[in-house]
């Protein structure tokens, strides 16, 4: 039982490079949502940015550092850092595979995914026991808001009936879009008339599918079905989306950027804001992270000819750039955040990153 | 015919009273707070939902878990009940604040401790009339009050802002020394005690001892083999544990199983839950997060891989099984790993040197969430180190007092009834072969306790399509 990969090695395998060492903390910070500009620094130069807050979506599933040391797959650099061996790169090779799911993490990104599955959920059971006239049945447990918004949205329904039928269509053209796996995993989750569902888990067991296979079947499954309810507005599952709409950026980085962007001052902004310095350079460092590099006033701050001197003298290799090892003559013209903009825009540059959500 | 008899055949269909319920509703129609002792599956919801339709006034209900709340609600709804609400984080801020705003809507109210402690929600309740306290699971006050959820300790407090309603304590088990730790932390006039026996004859009792973990987990699969096709439900303290051993005994047995805790989703949750209720699951490893509110009367089974936390725990948690009256087993699976497992569990909850420095220094953030939370309360109430290092102790004391009990029950050498009602303040002398082990282990009789239910089959693997189609 030991040597087999669970789903919290196949995701920790997601996770590493075989040549670039990426800190654990980060990975659980980044996994559980957090915005500190450091967490999401290294979620960009990892390229791992897809990933952010996927905790929350995933609740038990958490990454373990045990289990694939053990097996010798992934092994830690003097700075506590972990690389994938060879045998590990191989072994993620093996797990990338399976299904073509990708594409998931834009959606994941601009969307509320656990929401929307939860409202998906309890408007197919109430749909299905209508369908079936059944009055008396226990609703699904989900979110407080999410069973208010389905209530709504079942009390402003002129014939039940025809959207309960309406919604069977629906569903059957989104599922046969999607791969056999993941219409299999989304749709085995479904309660209805004398439906319990089964837990990802039980499909896991029943299939003999291994759990990673399962929990990424369901996420891109998911996606897809938001993706298509946000794309066409006459679909049944379209209104569930009603106010899941992410935000590219943090509205309070937004409120600072575009400050800046009228008044030219970081002095004006953090007056008008009534922050810290600190806090406004943090706001402008997170929204270079985030939005698309030709969104963001990186000029203004750093030049071109500063950035080629700070890579004279500390290399190609931004991962090591270090902002102590700069000599007292940069670090006199360039602060520090200064210098971490210089790496977003080198890293944007180099990475083409993806900016989800965005344009 | 009485009222109270009316209501109970008309409005809630059912023939007569279980034992303890006609005497809980006679006292509080004399305007008497009572203290209910009665067994697990007795029926305690029905006593308060009985008295809010004499009274027609709001009651508040005290529940100790989320899981128990919702459950408690949903049933209640699903009985046809809408006038019934639970207060807690499952409900975004404009929910809550609908609530807060028209809690005269609702006859049945469902808070947990902490809720109350918020002076603003308190001050929303103060100005209803509320017409019954009631305080669910009353031994939570003297089992986690002191080191786990100080909120407990605050509801004297509560009471009396609130204008010392009427108040009903419901529980399933409590000692003579609990009885008074509840009427010493409420500081309740007169209160009246009904005790109804909570001895539960129909389950047999035994414990088998193992060398190690691989011996304790083979036995547990082959005796689940031959306990097919019955309801079972199987305790562990650990989350992990609770899944290893759930897909071992998916392999390893044609017995449906899955694990249930605290790390699954919501959904999850509901569907575990509802499929153990259709008997299409038969065994739940669970901790001690499933079990309270639970009402399946054929639950055949309940074995605690790893020990309970002390023997009224474990009163509770066995009587979750043969709730229809029919025989059904509680097993303790033990290996003396278990026994270091729980000191060092019990230890978690000890305070620290470091803890007491942080206390006195005022620098709660350098100790762990939970403790900061629970210094937190302590502090506020301006309790001195001196104080809260003598309240600690003596807590420690207690616990290691009940350990110690827990470990004789499980060492002991005649009836393990006597044993384990003793720790509830009631005295047995009626042993005989249906009773338990008396001590001794021996084989276990796997067709006692098979099922008169249908078994639970495996339902088809259906394709997709044909899952929508069912469905509308």
């Amino acid at each position: 039982m030991s040597n087999e990969i669970t789903a919290s090695d196949a995701l920790l395998l997601e996770l590493l490079s075989d040549h670039q060492p990426r800190r654990p903390r980060l990975l659980v910070n980044l996994l559980a949502g957090k915005k500190t500009v450091a967490t999401r620094y290294w979620g960009l130069r990892y390229g791992l940015l897809g990933f952010a807050g996927l905790q929350r979506y995933w609740g038990s599933l958490k990454l373990d550092f045990s289990g694939t040391q053990g097996q010798g797959l992934v092994t830690t650099t003097s700075k506590n850092e972990l690389k994938l061996t060879k045998q590990g790169i191989a072994q993620q090779r093996r797990l990338q595979f399976l299904e073509p799911w990708q594409g998931w993490q834009a959606s994941f990104q601009s969307l509320d995914l656990l929401h929307f599955k939860q409202r998906l959920l309890l408007l197919i059971q109430v749909m299905s026991e209508r369908a079936h006239g059944n009055r008396q049945y226990h609703p699904l447990l989900v979110a407080g808001s999410d069973r208010q918004f389905i209530k709504t949205y079942y009390t402003r329904l002129v014939s039940p009936l025809e959207t309960a039928q309406q919604l069977k269509e629906d569903l059957q053209k989104m599922l046969g879009s999607l791969t056999t796996t993941a219409a299999t995993v989304v749709a085995e989750q479904l309660v209805g008339f004398e439906n319990n569902g089964a837990t990802l888990t039980q499909i896991a067991f029943n299939h003999q599918w291994t759990d990673w296979e399962v929990i990424q079947a369901d996420l891109f499954g998911i996606a897809q079905l938001a993706q298509q309810a946000l794309q066409d507005t006459s679909l049944t599952l379209s209104p569930l989306l009603q106010g899941l709409q992410k935000p590219i950026i943090d509205p309070s980085v937004a409120t600072t950027l575009q400050l800046y962007q009228r008044f030219h001052s970081l002095k004006a902004v953090q007056n008008k804001r009534q922050m810290r310095p600190s806090t406004i350079t943090e706001h402008l460092l997170l929204a270079a992270i985030d939005l698309p590099l030709a969104k963001f006033p990186y000029h203004d701050f750093v030049s071109d000819l500063q950035i080629r001197e700070i890579q004279k003298e500390l290399g190609q290799q931004l991962d090591h750039w270090r902002y102590e090892a700069l000599s007292d003559r940069f670090r006199s013209t360039c602060d520090f955040w200064q210098f971490r903009l210089g790496a977003i825009k080198l890293t944007k540059e180099g990475q083409k990153v993806q900016n989800y959500g965005s344009d | 015919m009485a009222v109270i008899d009316q209501l109970l055949q008309q409005k809630f269909h059912y023939k007569a009273f279980r034992p303890g319920q006609r005497a809980t509703l006679t006292m509080l129609q004399r305007g008497q707070n009572v203290l209910a002792i009665l067994p697990t599956g007795a029926g305690k919801t029905l006593i308060y939902q009985i008295y809010g339709e004499l009274i027609h006034r709001p009651i508040l209900i005290i529940s100790p878990l989320l899981a128990l709340m919702n459950d408690q609600v949903e049933r209640m709804r699903y009985s046809g009940e809408r006038r019934v609400v639970a207060l807690n984080s499952t409900l975004d801020w404009s929910e809550r604040q609908d609530v807060l705003t028209h809690l005269n809507r609702y006859r049945y109210l469902f808070v947990s401790p902490e809720m109350l402690a918020n002076p603003q929600i308190l001050k929303k309740f103060q100005k209803l009339l509320i017409g019954l306290f009631v305080i669910d699971e009353a031994h939570c006050i003297s089992q986690w009050a002191i080191d786990f959820r100080p909120d407990y300790l605050n509801l004297a407090h509560v009471l009396k802002k609130l204008g010392q309603p009427q108040t009903l304590l419901l529980t399933a088990t409590a000692s003579q020394q609990v009885r008074a730790d509840l009427q010493h932390k409420l500081r309740l006039p007169s209160l009246q005690t009904v005790v109804e026996s909570i001895n539960r004859p129909n389950i047999y009792l035994a414990v088998h001892h193992f060398n190690n973990e691989a011996a304790k987990q083979n036995y547990l699969l082959q005796l689940l083999q031959k306990l097919t096709p019955s309801s079972g439900i199987i305790y562990f303290s650990s989350k992990k544990m609770a899944n290893v051993m759930a897909t071992a005994i998916n392999r390893a047995t044609n017995l449906a199983t899955a694990a249930y805790h605290a790390d699954l989703s919501n959904p999850d949750r509901y569907k575990i839950q509802q499929q153990f209720m259709n008997n299409q699951l038969q065994v739940i490893c669970a901790t001690t997060a499933f079990g309270m509110g639970i009402n399946k009367p054929d639950v055949r089974f309940v074995i605690h891989y790893h020990l309970p936390q002390d023997l009224p725990s474990y009163q509770q948690e066995i009587g979750r099984g043969g709730r229809d009256g029919l025989p059904s087993l509680a097993l303790l699976l033990y290996t003396d790993q278990d026994a270091n497992l729980a000191r060092q569990l019990n230890s978690l909850d000890q305070l620290t040197s470091v803890d007491l420095k942080a206390y006195q220094t005022k620098q709660l953030t350098q100790v762990a969430p939970q403790k900061q939370q629970l210094l937190r309360f302590y502090h506020h109430h301006r309790v001195t180190m001196e104080k809260l290092r003598i309240i600690f102790a003596q807590r420690a004391q207690q616990k290691q007092q009940a350990f110690q009990a827990l470990l004789e029950y499980i060492n002991q050498t005649g009836c393990r009834r006597k044993k384990l009602l003793a720790s509830c303040s009631e005295s047995f002398d009626q042993h005989d072969d249906d009773c338990c082990d008396n001590g001794i282990e021996t084989e276990i009789n796997a067709d006692l306790y098979s099922s008169t239910s249908q078994p639970a089959t495996n339902k088809p693997i259906m394709d997709w399509r044909e899952i929508i189609t069912k469905l509308f």
